[in-house]
């Protein structure tokens, strides 16, 4: 284990000399960054640490997938390899963890431990290859594969709704919605063939147009239920949800365009660290569409006409 | 029709296609032959658009990627798709609707499996389905054979026939000579990057020495088996 962990420390330096940076430089930046957006979130932004729970919840997903828990598995004695994945992902949780004790929220740090291991756990019962029933077929891939990878994670999510509801907790509903969103946004993280582009008769704007529609139909459908929830519950804050619903859907716009600006690659450090920015910051979406958009066109024209 | 002019391509100083100069015809099949890495892959993503290429590519309907299915060696598949998903992606993307899938499934897959853990023939017929539904005007198969059951091949020679009786141009690319004597009216030998040899249905034992003289010439005597 202690050999993997060595080797994903040159992986991620390798990274940031790539990317042009030093990487002790990047790593002090990043922990400053992390630090100073952290301060600033929970100073200037109402239900901060729902938020700031949702953002670690979300990069711990972004830890694992199949392939690299079948080479983890097939490579490492026992349970090694799948200890390897649960200890990455408390890696990740760690600065969020040592910052939300830092303001005194136990119980959403107890909770988000809770929520990454039993999501982590559940996983293995679901790993199979017989195929998962989606609604999602008419249109497949983004929402088709990536519901069969997550709805694992939908579950528990639901679930929280259901206790936003029972212990009349208004900010949890909310934190329950913007973590499906956060979920729909990481079904857009696999990168396809550049087949699968090439064979859309579409121009590029039609493309982009036509995966942006699907992705908030399909969104949408998934918070629905959590949706009416708090429409019904709380309708005197009906706006108040319905602006964090339109933020969610502008950043899950947002990124996949920034995906396909990217494309045939995948989003590269800056850019992510870009969106991230606007998570405290979500109005600057306004101007980070359009030039991830203009990127996306760019990069697209190879493939469509 | 497909007209490539002076057709070239380079991976930096590399050359890996020379002025190729070719029309390919409504209601007919081309034969694309050669060693590993002649250009034929590179011959069939050019036309497909998927690489930079310098000369010109025309064809009667514009663009030709709309009207163009390309079958690749190794298909791309999703972990978790199926096999029925992935031909309703096709239809989406072509703006075709999909219908009575299970009636054209003629290769019996098991369509709602992931498609990702289907053996290579499988996922080769299931890629093939795939353009086929998709009803194209061209077609381009790059080694449809390979990986693929006995019959299985019957069956792909048959729909290239087919496709051929309904004024379909399609391109195939094979190491199996065979299936091109069955299929192709005409057949382009590409070596270096450069046509080599292009011969019609009646001289196509012109070629097939051609490859036996330069492909294998003297190779075998030099295993001296005993």
């Amino acid at each position: 284990m202690k050999y993997y962990f060595q080797l994903q420390t040159i992986f991620w330096s390798r990274r940031f000399r790539e990317a042009g940076f030093n990487p002790l430089f990047a790593a002090i930046f990043l922990v400053s960054i992390f630090v100073g957006a952290s301060f600033f979130l929970f100073k200037y932004v109402d239900r901060a640490p729902y938020i700031f729970s949702g953002i670690a919840f979300f990069l711990t997903t972004l830890t694992s997938n199949k392939s690299k828990s079948d080479f983890l598995s097939s490579t490492f004695k026992d349970t090694l390899g799948k200890q390897i994945e649960l200890a990455e992902k408390m890696l990740v949780l760690t600065p969020f963890v040592v910052f939300l004790l830092c303001k005194l929220e136990f119980i959403l740090t107890g909770s988000l431990i809770l929520i990454t291991c039993t999501s982590f756990l559940m996983r293995f019962g679901f790993s199979g290859d017989k195929s998962i029933p989606t609604p999602f077929s008419k249109h497949p891939f983004e929402f088709a594969v990536g519901f069969r990878r997550l709805f694992w994670l939908l579950l528990p999510i639901y679930g929280l709704t259901c206790i936003a509801m029972m212990y009349d907790n208004y900010n949890l509903g909310v934190f329950s919605l913007l973590a499906v969103i956060a979920v729909v946004i990481n079904f857009y993280n696999e990168v396809e063939d550049e087949l699968f582009v090439w064979n859309f008769s579409k121009s590029v704007n039609q493309f982009l147009g036509y995966k942006i529609r699907i992705g908030l139909i399909y969104a949408t459908s998934l918070v629905l239920p959590i949706l009416i929830a708090l429409l019904v519950f709380y309708l005197s804050n009906w706006w108040v949800t319905l602006a964090f619903l339109v933020v969610g859907l502008a950043f899950l716009s947002t990124y996949i365009v920034a995906k396909y600006a990217a494309f045939p690659q995948r989003i590269n450090f800056v850019d992510g660290l870009v969106i991230m920015i606007c998570i405290p910051l979500p109005v600057l979406l306004i101007f980070i569409f359009p030039y991830f958009y203009g990127r996306a066109k760019n990069a697209l024209t190879v493939f469509l006409q | 029709m497909i007209t490539l002019s002076n057709l070239s391509k380079s991976y930096d100083s590399n050359l890996v296609l020379k002025n190729i100069q070719l029309t390919f015809q409504s209601g007919k099949v081309y034969g694309i032959v050669g060693e590993n890495g002649a250009g034929k892959t590179t011959l069939f993503k050019c036309i497909a658009g998927l690489e930079n290429y310098a000369g010109t590519i025309e064809s009667d309907l514009i663009p030709l990627k709309n009207h163009l299915g390309l079958l690749l060696t190794e298909p791309f598949y999703f972990d978790r798709i199926t096999g029925r998903e992935y031909l309703q992606l096709m239809c989406n993307a072509r703006m075709v609707e999909l219908k009575q899938v299970d009636a054209k499934n003629i290769f019996d897959l098991p369509l709602d499996q992931y498609a990702s853990t289907y053996s290579t023939g499988m996922k080769k017929k299931l890629a093939l389905l795939g353009i086929l539904v998709q009803n194209n005007q061209y077609y381009i198969f790059d080694e449809p054979y390979n990986g693929v059951d006995i019959h299985s091949n019957m069956l792909i020679t048959e729909i290239i026939l087919k496709l051929k009786q309904l004024g379909k141009t399609v391109l195939v690319s094979s190491h199996i000579f065979s299936t091109l004597r069955d299929t192709c009216d005409e057949i382009i030998l590409l070596k270096n990057g450069e046509i080599a040899q292009q011969v019609d249905a009646d001289s196509f034992d012109l070629v097939e020495n051609e490859m036996k003289k330069t492909m294998i010439g003297n190779k075998i005597e030099q295993l001296e088996l005993k």
